[in-house]
């Protein structure tokens, strides 16, 4: 199901790049044809790129895509690795839930207020928020997920888990 | 506790997890978020948790949203999604064969067109890693069966994606803008003709490699038609299309970085159709790389404007300005140290995570000296550059030992970078003593 959403925000995200760089592109060529671009387009890129930024956060967390240094690990025993792997999942997730809570504040002020951009458009504040706390929250449940099975590997002594998280990192390093 | 002393512990904490191996971006947004509310908790006595959650969380939004929701910083996916097209239509290799065929015949020529190509590829892709990853595949191959020694072979290709770095567009230089609140724009044209100096360079020690040692580097008993060269130097217009817009459009200030970004991403689209190199699935594959891509850089990014604001709370910035100032540090010396403790972070971190990590603390430090932020930033670039190929970690050169088949032993790698990284040495110097060669572009851009 979390995999399901991943995927499903993740191709929004898409959609937010695509849109935004035909936003700038199409007003470029407004501005230099008709004398002006499209109406907002600043606030719209930003909100675009909210969308483009956090929604995707928990497929790559979940592809364990985030820049790591390997210099100290790499010298681990497989248990100090399973047990450092799995303490670390445990303090992130306690510390990077705070960002879920932030976003649900963001979002909650920005929707309870009716906030809104002054503009032409006076466009609302919400929907970038929204994407903002949808992205937060979906992270949040897969650092969940990804601490339960570390520290799962941790306690059973499971060295082959090692294994299979280093497949997943070689897989992505080989797509970049 | 004071300030001072929660500052020092929660910079040793985030020195500890990125060495557990906790990803950068947590690291930096954890640390900094937990540091932040202790420090909230405990501002008037006892730990007061109630009036501490408010102001932290602020801080959280304040430094992850407010980062991400701006038009300016589009920039960057737009940037990476021009890289991953370039890649998949094959215009960032078409600039390596064209140069090949003009420099074949040359004494070292293979060697000095994987520069060419490599500097080319991670100019517009902006990732040396990943033009390390893609010529190495392409370029070692072709020099070793071509009889060239595997030092040279493959040292030239880990150097040659370091170029990316000070070559606009620059993902470095653009986070190095948004640390600084400095014009990206004007960090791009500076980082032209470092750029271009450091490619000379190596091409420079490439012909004394060659002149020295000519077994090193046996010309190809290829013969070219008529009209091949022609024909190379014509494929590979996209490449210098897409190029020219990007930097002709900043510096006639036609447009902004931004749009620069925005025109050349979808011309790259549009050439790929057109030349029918670029189909649906090549395109959607390019945006899901770019979403995975700039996620993890803005996740950084925003972890360390968090950690941005932990450091100035806690006054540790201003705090080692003050050590520096009173020890009376000249600055050459100073440059001597940021210098070393660059090149020492960079046998063990990530550029990225060097970038973030001592930015806080070096900009005050800088800007106390009364030095210029965009040429301190090309320095600084030119610092990261170099750490890429330095050893034990040198990313670039365990990537090269990695894709090339036949294998390169990483030692071997790391011998060949050795000459190239004397004249990296060199052009730095050169870069620290006259910033009029950093300056001369941003000083006459319109």
């Amino acid at each position: 199901m979390l995999k399901k959403l991943e995927l499903g925000v993740l191709a929004l995200a898409g959609v937010c790049i695509v849109a935004l760089g035909l936003m700038i592109t199409v007003s470029v060529v407004m501005r230099n044809f008709y004398g002006n671009g499209i109406p907002d387009n600043v606030t719209i890129v930003s909100e675009l790129m909210v969308g483009a930024i956090f929604l995707p956060l928990a497929y790559v967390t979940a592809n364990y895509s985030h820049i790591t240094i390997e210099f100290v690990f790499n010298r681990m025993g497989p248990h100090l690795k399973l047990w450092t792997l799995a303490i670390g999942s445990i303090l992130s997730l306690v510390a990077l839930s705070l960002l879920a809570l932030a976003a649900w504040k963001e979002f909650a002020h920005a929707a309870e207020s009716g906030a809104y951009f002054f503009g032409e458009l006076d466009l609302p504040e919400w929907p970038g928020r929204l994407a903002y706390l949808v992205g937060a929250v979906l992270f949040v449940l897969r650092l969940a997920l990804i601490c339960v099975a570390d520290v799962r590997a941790a306690v059973f002594g499971d060295t082959g888990y090692l294994v299979e998280r280093a497949a997943v990192d070689h897989e992505i390093i080989e797509e970049g | 506790m004071d300030p001072l002393t929660l500052g020092l512990v929660g910079f040793a904490c985030a020195i500890l997890l990125l060495a557990f191996r906790v990803p950068i971006a947590f690291t930096l947004a954890g640390v900094s978020s937990v540091f932040i509310f202790i420090f909230f908790a405990i501002r008037r006595g006892g730990f007061d948790v109630e009036s501490a959650l408010s102001p932290t969380l602020s801080m959280i939004a304040g430094n992850t949203f407010d980062l991400v929701h701006s038009y300016d910083l589009s920039m960057i996916p737009l940037f990476v999604l021009l890289g991953h097209i370039a890649y998949h239509t094959g215009m960032t290799t078409d600039i390596y064969r064209a140069a090949r065929v003009w420099l074949m015949k040359i004494p070292g020529g293979v060697a000095m067109a994987s520069v060419f190509g490599c500097g080319g590829f991670s100019a517009i892709t902006g990732s040396s890693i990943a033009c390390a990853s893609a010529m190495g595949r392409i370029c070692v191959p072709e020099m070793l069966s071509a009889g060239y020694d595997k030092r040279l072979a493959s040292s030239t290709v880990a150097v040659g994606g370091t170029l990316g770095s000070l070559i606009p567009p620059s993902v470095l230089f653009i986070i190095y803008g948004i640390f600084t609140e400095i014009s990206i724009n004007r960090l791009f044209l500076a980082g032209v003709v470092p750029g271009l100096l450091s490619l000379a360079g190596f091409l420079l020690v490439i012909y004394i490699w060659v002149k020295r040692n000519p077994e090193a580097a046996p010309v190809p008993e290829v013969e070219l038609a008529r009209g091949d060269r022609r024909k190379a130097a014509i494929q590979c217009w996209p490449a210098l299309v897409l190029f020219s817009v990007i930097i002709g459009g900043i510096y006639s200030g036609v447009f902004t970085a931004t749009e620069a970004a925005a025109i050349s991403a979808f011309m790259a689209v549009v050439i790929g159709v057109l030349q029918k190199r670029l189909d649906w699935s090549q395109f959607v594959e390019s945006v899901k790389e770019t979403c995975t891509q700039t996620t993890t850089i803005f996740f950084i990014a925003a972890g360390a404007k968090i950690f941005v604001g932990f450091v100035a709370l806690t006054g540790l910035a201003p705090a080692l300005v003050d050590i520096v100032a009173s020890a009376d540090v000249s600055l050459w010396l100073l440059l001597a140290m940021i210098a070393g403790v660059y090149l020492l972070l960079g046998m063990f971190l990530d550029p990225l995570g060097i970038l973030v990590l001592t930015l806080p603390f070096l900009v005050p430090m800088v800007e106390g000296y009364g030095l210029d932020l965009i040429w301190f930033g090309v320095v600084v670039i030119k610092l990261l550059e170099i750490s890429l190929i330095t050893p034990p970690v040198g990313l670039n050169v365990f990537v090269i030992a990695s894709v090339t088949k036949p294998s390169v032993p990483v030692y071997d790698i790391f011998m060949g970078v050795t000459r190239f990284l004397v004249m990296d040495i060199i052009v730095l110097i050169a870069l620290m003593a006259f910033p009029i060669l950093s300056l001369l572009l941003p000083n006459t851009m319109f």
